[in-house]
């Protein structure tokens, strides 16, 4: 199963260049794109022997003013470069908006047009910018002095309540058939984004008919967290997976963790994440919120733990260290070690690329009746430790599924008919 | 870097008050710390025993006992025992039985100065990183 790195963070450029051999493609963020073009487009261009695609971000346009705009009550720059790419009056459109109100759809540009700035942005701006920012001096470093071309194009897109009644749905839509209209030379990959509960009803049979004729769909399950993820959630998602692989469309994930790399049987064929962060995202965060604090995988439950609770579940259980090759020099068979890794927390991500490539490499010859009983074993022996640790750790708030229950959600929905 | 103080609004008083009345007594036999970083955490206090150069972390709120419960697990990787610290008037919430199970350590704390009464001791934690307590400690004494 692939795996295509997200690129977020500055800090993340000499381990993507080091541990190359861990992921297969990168993505992009339009917004990081926009606003640190010089040093992403050398960044995108360096790597050349690792297929990249562009996130459009256009669902950024969905939130209220207020998360567009700073703390010093100017428009993020990040944002506002990228909106300027993208329609020369969304800006000013935006800025005419009280706080809490969102540009209407109505108020949206040009679809038309609005597609061909999107996709010159995808197409255009790394070589653009390689091309005049003098950024060839830094190139020559990689042996490389030209850019590639995205693997994909990704038309612009938007998170839908439904299929049915949301304008969001359509107009993604559209936007994806106008771009497969006009697009010849690269293939068109659309997002569908929305939260699982779109896809009642109706919703999977609806997507499928509308999304069939597309090489590639990219899925974003909103705020889908495999940590708290419903039994009736994972099914629809498998569903969804299940039914666009028949009709002959590649999925994959633009976010997700191991939970939705076991939708490898369902035809999952690539998962999307960063380095540490944005296994799950809800489409409502802005942008630029700041890193994800450091925190450690632990494979054994399929998950991360902040240090603090890490230090103390090894130390409850020793046999959940890790044996990687970051890890065992490290830890040297005591937990105390653990430390060592927030005094160096590159070990972190080094450690988490190292598993998720063993992970991703190792899935595809098991089964879901495989993975469900190693979920359910892992939840026997260890359910007791976590839940008596603050619940949930860091990243989810007021999180109802206690402890390792997570992973009895996993079992079933993984094994359950489609 | 500091971190906010919690208010207790039906009795008024404040969490750093609790602490200050905890570390004012503590000090008189322990060498005493407060808000000291482990990790991506802070334990409200941490106290050195000189004699016995036992490591004792606390976590100190005014009645909410089981979120202090839920910090004070974590901790017993940071320390040889682990309190909570809850408000005199709270304390008979308190469920000890929990307490006793996890090995935890109850104190109450008075408004007053010197109102501090260790309820029931705590366990030596079995969990304990020596290496992150030797850290804490070497940051306290020195």
């Amino acid at each position: 199963m692939k795996l295509h790195l997200r690129f977020g963070m500055h800090r993340d450029v000499q381990l993507m260049h080091e541990e190359k051999d861990k992921y297969d493609g990168f993505v992009i963020p339009a917004h990081i794109l926009a606003h640190q073009a010089a040093s992403t487009s050398v960044f995108v261009t360096s790597l050349y022997d690792r297929p990249y695609i562009i996130d459009p971000m256009t669902f950024i346009l969905q939130n209220p003013k207020s998360a567009h705009v700073s703390d010093a009550g100017t428009i993020r720059p990040s944002v506002e470069k990228l909106f300027s790419d993208y329609h020369p009056k969304l800006i000013e459109k935006i800025l005419t908006l009280s706080d809490d109100q969102t540009l209407s759809p109505k108020n949206y540009p040009d679809l038309g047009e609005f597609c061909q700035n999107c996709y010159n942005f995808q197409t255009k701006k790394v070589s653009t910018e390689v091309g005049e920012t003098g950024a060839a001096k830094y190139l020559k470093r990689y042996k490389k002095t030209q850019s590639i071309m995205p693997r994909l194009v990704v038309p612009p897109y938007f998170c839908f309540a439904n299929t049915s009644t949301d304008p969001f749905y359509a107009i993604s839509l559209e936007c994806a058939q106008i771009f497969q209209t006009k697009v010849k030379n690269i293939p068109v990959a659309p997002v569908v984004l929305c939260a699982p509960a779109a896809l009642k009803s109706n919703g999977v049979a609806k997507i499928t008919e509308d999304y069939a004729g597309f090489p590639t769909v990219l899925l974003w399950m909103d705020g889908f967290a495999q940590g708290q993820a419903q039994v009736a959630d994972i099914v629809l998602v498998r569903k969804l997976i299940h039914e666009l692989t028949s009709k002959g469309v590649k999925v994959e994930t633009l976010y997700g963790g191991y939970l939705m790399a076991t939708m490898c049987f369902d035809g999952l064929q690539a998962l999307s994440h960063g380095v540490l962060y944005t296994q799950h995202k809800s489409h409502t965060l802005s942008p630029g919120s700041g890193g994800a604090p450091e925190r450690y995988y632990i494979p054994g439950i399929w998950e991360f733990r902040s240090m603090s609770q890490t230090d103390i579940i090894l130390h409850q259980h020793p046999d959940l260290m890790c044996n990687c090759a970051v890890c065992a020099p490290v830890l040297a068979g005591n937990p105390d070690n653990i430390v060592k890794f927030m005094d160096n927390p590159e070990l972190l991500r080094r450690h988490f690329l190292t598993i998720r490539r063993g992970e991703l490499d190792k899935i595809e010859s098991s089964s879901a009746k495989n993975e469900a009983a190693r979920f359910l074993s892992a939840n026997r022996k260890y359910h007791e430790a976590f839940s008596a640790l603050p619940n949930p750790d860091a990243m989810v708030s007021n999180a109802p599924i206690q402890g390792l229950d997570y992973l009895k959600n996993w079992a079933d929905g993984i094994t359950a008919t489609v | 870097m500091s971190k906010p103080h919690s208010v207790q609004k039906r009795t008024n008083i404040t969490e750093r008050r609790l602490v200050d009345v905890l570390v004012q007594y503590i000090r008189k036999t322990h060498r005493v710390e407060r808000e000291l970083s482990v990790y991506e955490r802070w334990v409200d206090v941490a106290a050195v025993c000189p004699h016995t150069n036992e490591l004792w972390t606390i976590e100190a709120k005014i009645s909410n006992w089981s979120r202090a419960l839920a910090q004070a697990i974590v901790n017993l990787a940071a320390g040889e025992k682990s309190f909570i610290a809850i408000h005199s008037k709270h304390i008979h919430c308190v469920e000890e039985s929990v307490l006793e199970h996890y090995g935890i350590g109850l104190i109450s704390v008075g408004t007053k100065w010197d109102d501090v009464r260790v309820v029931r001791d705590a366990r030596k934690s079995e969990f304990i990183n020596q290496l992150v307590a030797g850290r804490l400690k070497h940051r306290i004494t020195s």
